[in-house]
């Protein structure tokens, strides 16, 4: 007979696996600096002692997320998925997408030509935007940027295009 | 009497019109930056820090001194208004001062933040003219295990700190550490999880990551709990700012113990502002009868880290100065700025330069003053911050991080970083893992890996040099202390409750339950 396992905790579940991959992830990066001795101690030696102790610890948080004792029928229904994803998602994307273009707008462009977008493309990230209020935002936004940045604080930052 | 002769000089230095001044100009500027969205303490104080260069070493350090209060209290007022804060040790208050806010009494916190943190300072300086000497001989006797075994327990209490599991609070610290590693290690002169990338070579910035893992996760965060979001853009009047009797009762004795925590913690090397505010809430949940409350809206939860962050601040420059290393970010940033003046840190530095140590003191007393003046009728307009509808609010907020991380090295990659660091921040939140823990490993990171190795070093391999010497066995039993009190079965019970609870209303899983 299989051994039955249901997650009690979700969260606890994909943490204690998050840390369990960083922490691997790091030690076998350390592992390619030397370790030295611990009298002497390489670049690797506290890297590697400190993704293992994370791996450890990821692996006992996952452990204890686990009910191994449940019967597979009581196993938390997924309804509603989809909605949550789409609900953190937005945001997400938005926000991101809006920081990136500032990103690759600010050395080409300038810092007006750079703003704007910004606050356009984030406010695409409310689930409810309200775009018309976003253009005066954005062009109020550039201008205040300009005054406390460039004029306020002297940051040698180009304005124009 | 010596004590007060040495406060009475400290005066004559920082009481000339000139320097009040310059005082009073850092401490404006410093709130009126420090008070921006998703610019913290560090960003503000950094921003500002060019002007003081074009004075004398002492107006330039009273002009910092001022920026340095202005900033720390324009950091607080963010942290408690927008859940923003710019340092580890405003993260504290915003555990407590932000819930007061969104319940509609957000002018309390600020305006009692203002009145403990200049008792504070009150009573800082009095313990530093009194025991600086002494104090500083005994920081002195401080060798690398001791300062290794200090950072451990700092670092255990930050990780029993946490909402939730202690295990999760340990993995963040541990990560925190690995975060720190990051960069050119200075002993071997390798670089570390750089990925080959010249941008990470110097480590990631403490600034980057604040703003990430706060400022933009909770943007995010915000953002996607839409309609559930609380609402905290409610009509305040003014007569609501002003802290009722029952406000300051119970904040006597937290400001008098988190006062005493922070010079305690302060005088240690390498403790700083942030275990102190750390330390002195966890206290104030201890002692307190209904501890319930906390995170929650506890004025407690409000003046005692802040009593003990300002202590904290002031009496961390004596080791800070006669030995050289840092509390924390912002007390490196001082002590670059003041050798930047020419004033070098070392042993010598209240005997050689009395003037600039004793001004310095008593210059933070007079800017916590200023502050207290300034601030009091301008309580009303950082609250008026918070009626900004959310969707006016977040474009600004993220006009401002992208600009003020760009603004620190004039570098893209930061805001690469900065967006990363807030997508990862967000997903600590969904995980119910908090950063705050991350943060002071971080921070402690590089240090404790020197002290490590030079106390293995020192030791020959032989870990065992850790419990021989009894200042450093002292600070491990402390921290284990703290680690076995949190995991007390009663105490783990009513922990797991509480927070289980309360994470999940709004959390990512909240059902029907």
């Amino acid at each position: 007979m299989p051994i039955r396992v249901r997650i009690r905790e979700p969260e606890d579940c994909l943490s204690g696996l998050l840390f369990l991959f960083l922490g691997v992830g790091a030690a076998i990066i350390a592992l390619n600096y030397p370790i030295g001795t611990a009298a002497r101690m390489g670049a690797g030696y506290l890297p590697i002692m400190l993704g293992g102790l994370l791996a450890l610890l990821g692996a006992i948080i996952t452990l204890k997320s686990l009910d191994f004792s449940a019967a597979a029928d009581d196993a938390p229904a997924s309804s509603g998925f989809g909605a949550e994803l789409r609900r953190v998602m937005r945001p997400l994307v938005f926000v991101v997408a809006a920081l990136l273009t500032f990103v690759y707008l600010l050395p080409r462009y300038g810092l007006v030509a750079a703003v704007i977008p910004l606050v356009l493309i984030s406010a695409l990230a409310d689930h409810r935007p309200r775009l018309l209020m976003a253009l005066p935002l954005s062009i109020g936004l550039a201008v205040l940027a300009v005054l406390i940045f460039v004029h306020g604080l002297g940051l040698p930052i180009r304005v124009w295009p | 009497m010596e004590l007060f002769d040495n406060i009475a000089f400290g005066f004559s230095v920082a009481l000339t019109p000139t320097t009040l001044l310059y005082c009073f100009i850092g401490v404006t500027f410093g709130t009126f930056i420090g008070v921006l969205p998703g610019i913290g303490p560090l960003a503000t104080i950094g921003l500002l820090l060019p002007i003081t260069f074009h004075l004398s070493p002492i107006e330039g350090i009273v002009m910092l001194a001022g920026i340095y209060y202005g900033a720390l209290y324009g950091g607080s007022t963010t942290a408690i208004l927008l859940n923003l804060p710019g340092t580890a040790a405003s993260v504290v208050v915003a555990l407590d001062g932000h819930p007061m806010a969104k319940a509609g009494r957000p002018g309390p916190p600020l305006v009692m933040t203002t009145l403990v943190s200049f008792v504070a300072a009150c009573f800082a300086i009095v313990i530093i003219a009194a025991f600086a000497p002494p104090l500083a001989r005994f920081a002195l006797r401080f060798g690398s295990p001791e300062y290794f075994s200090l950072m451990i327990m700092g670092l255990l209490g930050a990780a029993a700190l946490v909402h939730g599991s202690l295990l999760k609070g340990l993995a963040m610290v541990v990560l925190g550490l690995l975060l720190g590693m990051i960069g050119l290690d200075l002993t071997t002169g390798i670089e570390r999880f750089t990925f080959g990338s010249v941008h990470l070579a110097d480590g990631l910035s403490f600034v980057v990551v604040i703003i990430g893992l706060f400022g933009l996760a909770e943007v995010l965060n915000n953002l996607a709990m839409g309609s559930a979001r609380p609402n905290v853009a409610q009509r305040i009047g003014w007569r609501e700012l002003i802290p009722n009797r029952e406000d300051l009762k119970t904040s006597v004795m937290p400001t008098v113990r988190g006062s005493a925590l922070g010079s305690a913690l302060g005088v240690l090397p390498g403790a700083g502002a942030a275990i102190a505010s750390f330390a002195a809430y966890a206290v104030e949940k201890r002692v307190s009868k209904h501890p319930e409350r906390f995170g929650k809206g506890a004025m407690e939860g409000v003046t005692a880290p802040e009593a003990a962050n300002n202590a904290a601040a002031q009496c961390s420059f004596i080791p800070t100065l006669s030995i050289g290393i840092p509390g924390d970010a912002v007390m490196a940033l001082m002590l670059g700025a003041m050798m930047i003046h020419g004033l070098v840190p070392g042993p010598g530095i209240i005997e050689n330069h009395p003037d600039f140590f004793w001004g310095l003191v008593a210059s933070f007393w007079i800017g916590n003053l200023l502050l207290l003046i300034l601030n009091l009728p301008l309580v009303g307009i950082w609250v008026r911050m918070l009626r900004t509808p959310y969707h006016l609010l977040y474009p600004t907020i993220l006009t401002f991080i992208a600009i003020g991380v760009y603004s620190l090295h004039r570098s893209t990659f930061d805001v690469l970083l900065v967006t990363g660091l807030g997508v990862a921040g967000y997903l600590f939140i969904r995980l119910r893992a908090e950063a705050a823990p991350l943060l002071l490993g971080l921070v402690l990171g590089p240090l404790l890996e020197q002290n490590l190795r030079r106390s293995m070093l020192l030791s020959r391999g032989d870990p065992m040099i850790f419990v021989e010497r009894p200042i450093s066995l002292a600070f491990l039993l402390l921290g284990a202390l703290i680690i076995l009190v949190v995991a007390t079965p009663a105490i783990k019970g009513w922990w797991a409750d509480r927070f289980g609870r309360a994470a999940r209303v709004g959390g990512p899983t909240s059902g029907p339950g």
